[in-house]
């Protein structure tokens, strides 16, 4: 009997030890790196014995965005009968290390979105499908239909299409606009505002608790109650400025460092100055430790004009609030960047049918439509079909997605900015090594400079990535 | 000794004793499988990783040492060595002497005792990112952060802590404090485990306070102290939460702790045999680090029982 206790006892024990491991007083990251591994290890794809295929489905996606996907996938689900498709949503900073870390494990999702810079990395080592074959097989060319932007095509095989199209625009507060007597920039992709009329104009908005503006005499900088506008530091932002300017981050062919050239110190150093010298901006202290969405403070009519992604335009529709639209202001030319976040299959789905046909069906442009018009929620991002922008009728179904709000102006002028010339294909997707380049050198040397610390020049002279350029992902046009 | 010479006698073992011995094996069994599979197998297969060049998607690609040179020459790496050695000198003096100070005082008799014992351990149980969101409210460089107003408050102006290039790392140092209620714990028992005769003997020949405890209480105290130093130093190397959740490495990468650059370089970059190498390289650091505070241990740490 003593025995027997014994045993179970110890075979407990064993049982016990074996599923905590041998972790004796590590740093905690290390369990919880662990944890999350195991979960997603679990989350992964799972064929069910019954004959019904399960397909997961991961990406970044919230807010109003996660509603929309939730319920596409939710209409997809009770169309197809034995096939259940199942939506994996990861926070966008963890994004690439989930991937990575399910990747390793060996349990990729079927269907996933893949950021936009790393699609063809992942493309060359094989860790996406390529789906030229697949799309040969069937008879289909997808530049039939989507936004040339939108094809991840390195001339030889497609590994992503995009769904979410975006660019950067100039939201504004219509109001607070006409209350300060400025006529709302134009919607015309072509016809931007230049750098100074924008600070201009945001000088004239920004008001202290006297009711003063920067540029009258007692104003009082450290008692403002409304900003003109927010200073466009993250990259996404300062990309497609920098294009404004006639260069980028990193030269088209991705060899040398264009924000260190003259024109780029140009830039950074007028956005630097917006909050230090204009006053017409929140410094990015102040920005960084504030709990509150920039996007609430236009609303709310502490912000009168924002530099952001198309991304937010669902968190502006979702209040009903009719927000302006334009074309981001210029330092020498008209310009803006497009790209879309890739939707990609994991290659240990090439035969499988069932997840191939959910990948047509999400990137096809009609199917979000109609869900959206259905039932009500804002789509995603930009339509990335071709036949929106040059039939006026798709216009106005577009238009009609955005409830509560009269979107005409809003589409056309994101129209206007997708089509214009001087919109090109965004860095991050064509650039070898951007996020290393940027996120590792060039983000957090600017940080000097956003603090007051130092001067754009010093900074970005001092900057040196020549061991990180690796060139271009595109075959040299 | 006696032990000594017992043990040269090679005795064949009696059948109780072999019983004995099988059953022991078998009991540590299953820990020392655990250690094997759990810790040891991984480091191997890291110091494998680390002579490769392996972003996880493709196969791993033997390049040897070249890791290792690498990491000597890249300024990011000796940036966040930086960071981490700085920070550990900053806050491992205050994580081994404060929680000594505080063990002290709930060492007295007073009113209420178990409560205030409570309330200095609740901080070391809160999970580090919840502890994280408090300390950024702590730490918010606006006025409407609480060090801030306190500071606004007898005039002084405010200051950006995290966000402060010089200034977020003895931020840091400061906050780790808060979170040693383990250590008060183990100082607590040390304290306790002093025999009350050598207090009295001491007062009998007159020792005041001030004296005891310089020559009762700290003497005593020093192999805990001694073991609290060790950790505090190991743990402090490690750093990593504090910097992901609150600074991301910033500003201008002052925060750049070396286990955060270890994963940014591993789960960002995908470069998986740098990682490992910079680990294997942390792990014979915090050793030779190690091994230089034992070796010196002798000079002032006194154990009763001899050594």
């Amino acid at each position: 009997m003593k025995k027997m206790t014994a045993m179970l006892l110890t075979i407990g024990m064993v049982l016990s030890l074996i599923a905590c491991g041998g972790g004796s007083g590590g740093v905690e990251s290390d369990t919880d790196k662990a944890e999350e591994a195991g979960n997603a290890a679990g989350a992964g794809s799972a064929d069910d014995v019954s004959g019904e295929t399960n397909i997961t489905f991961a990406c970044w996606a919230e807010g109003a965005e996660k509603e929309f996907v939730e319920t596409l996938i939710e209409q997809y689900n009770e169309a197809h009968d034995g096939v259940t498709v199942e939506a994996q949503f990861i926070p966008y900073a963890e994004y690439l290390s989930k991937m990575n870390i399910l990747a390793a494990a060996g349990n990729m999702p079927e269907v996933f979105t893949m950021i936009e810079g790393n699609v063809f990395e992942w493309g060359e080592k094989g860790a996406v499908l390529d789906l030229r074959p697949l799309y040969d097989a069937l008879g289909e060319d997808p530049y039939d239909t989507i936004l040339d932007a939108d094809i991840f095509d390195d001339g030889e095989h497609i590994y992503a299409l995009g769904a979410n199209t975006t660019t950067i625009c100039l939201y504004y507060n219509k109001e607070l606009l006409e209350a300060a007597g400025i006529e709302a920039p134009s919607g015309d992709a072509s016809n931007p505002w230049s750098w100074e009329e924008f600070i201009e104009n945001a000088q004239k908005l920004t008001t202290d608790t006297n009711g003063k503006h920067p540029t009258e005499e007692g104003f009082d900088k450290d008692n403002i109650v409304v900003y003109g506008a927010t200073a466009p530091t993250g990259w996404v932002n300062l990309m497609a400025l920098l294009k404004t300017n006639g260069i980028g981050f990193v030269s088209e062919d991705g060899k040398t460092l264009e924000i260190s050239s003259e024109e780029g110190i140009e830039v950074i150093q007028a956005v630097a100055d917006m909050s230090q010298k204009y006053y017409c901006a929140p410094t990015t202290l102040e920005v960084k430790s504030s709990f509150s969405d920039l996007n609430v403070m236009l609303m709310d009519g502490q912000i009168a004009m924002i530099i952001s992604g198309a991304w937010s335009l669902s968190n502006y529709v979702r209040e009903g609030f009719d927000v302006g639209v334009a074309q981001i202001p210029a330092f020498s030319q008209p310009a803006n960047a497009t790209w879309t976040g890739g939707i990609c299959m994991s290659p240990d789905a090439a035969d499988n049918a069932e997840a191939f046909e959910f990948f047509r069906f999400y990137t096809d442009y009609a199917n979000s439509l109609q869900v959206a018009k259905e039932n009500g929620v804002a789509l995603g991002g930009l339509p990335h079909s071709k036949i929106v922008y040059d039939d006026a009728a798709q216009m106005q179904d577009w238009i009609s997605t955005f409830k509560g709000i009269d979107a005409t102006d809003i589409c056309y002028t994101l129209k206007s900015i997708l089509e214009h010339d001087g919109t090109r294909l965004g860095e991050n997707v064509t650039t070898k090594n951007f996020y290393a380049i940027v996120n590792s050198s060039v983000v957090s040397a600017l940080d000097d400079v956003w603090l007051g610390n130092a001067d754009a020049r010093e900074v970005l002279e001092s900057i040196d990535v020549s061991s990180q350029l690796e060139g271009s992902w595109l075959a040299t046009e | 000794m006696m032990n000594n010479r017992k043990k040269s006698i090679k005795k064949p073992l009696s059948n109780l004793e072999r019983r004995q011995l099988k059953w022991g094996y078998f009991f540590i069994g299953p820990g020392i499988i655990g250690l094997l599979l759990f810790n040891f197998g991984p480091m191997l297969f890291s110091l494998g990783i680390s002579l490769t060049k392996w972003d996880v998607l493709t196969t791993p690609e033997f390049i040897g040492l070249h890791n290792y040179a690498a990491l000597f020459r890249d300024p990011l790496v000796r940036k966040s060595l930086s960071v981490t050695a700085y920070y550990t000198l900053l806050s491992v003096p205050l994580v081994t002497l404060v929680p000594f100070l505080i063990a002290m005082l709930l060492n007295t008799k007073v009113k209420g005792l178990s409560i205030f014992r409570t309330i200095f351990y609740l901080p070391s149980i809160v999970p580090a990112v919840a502890s994280a969101a408090i300390w950024m409210y702590i730490y918010n460089p606006t006025g409407s952060g609480l060090l801030n107003s306190i500071l606004n408050a007898i005039g002084l102006p405010n200051y950006s802590f995290l966000y402060s290039v010089k200034g977020v790392i003895p931020s840091l140092a400061v906050m780790a404090v808060w979170a040693t209620g383990n250590t008060v714990v183990v100082y607590l028992a040390g304290l306790q485990g002093i025999s009350g005769q050598l207090y009295e003997a001491a007062k009998i020949d007159g020792a005041n306070a001030i004296a005891r405890y310089w020559h009762i209480t700290v003497p005593m105290m020093t192999p805990v102290i001694f073991y609290n130093l060790v950790m505090a130093v190991i743990n402090a190397m490690q750093t990593f939460t504090q910097a992901y959740i609150m600074t991301d490495g910033g500003p201008v990468n002052n925060s750049l702790f070396y286990s955060l650059l270890v994963y940014r370089k591993a789960f960002q970059e995908s470069s998986m045999g740098y990682a490992a190498a910079m680990s294997w390289v942390l792990f014979i650091i915090v050793a030779l680090l190690t091994a230089v505070i034992f070796r010196f241990s002798g000079k002032w740490v006194f154990y009763e029982n001899g050594d």
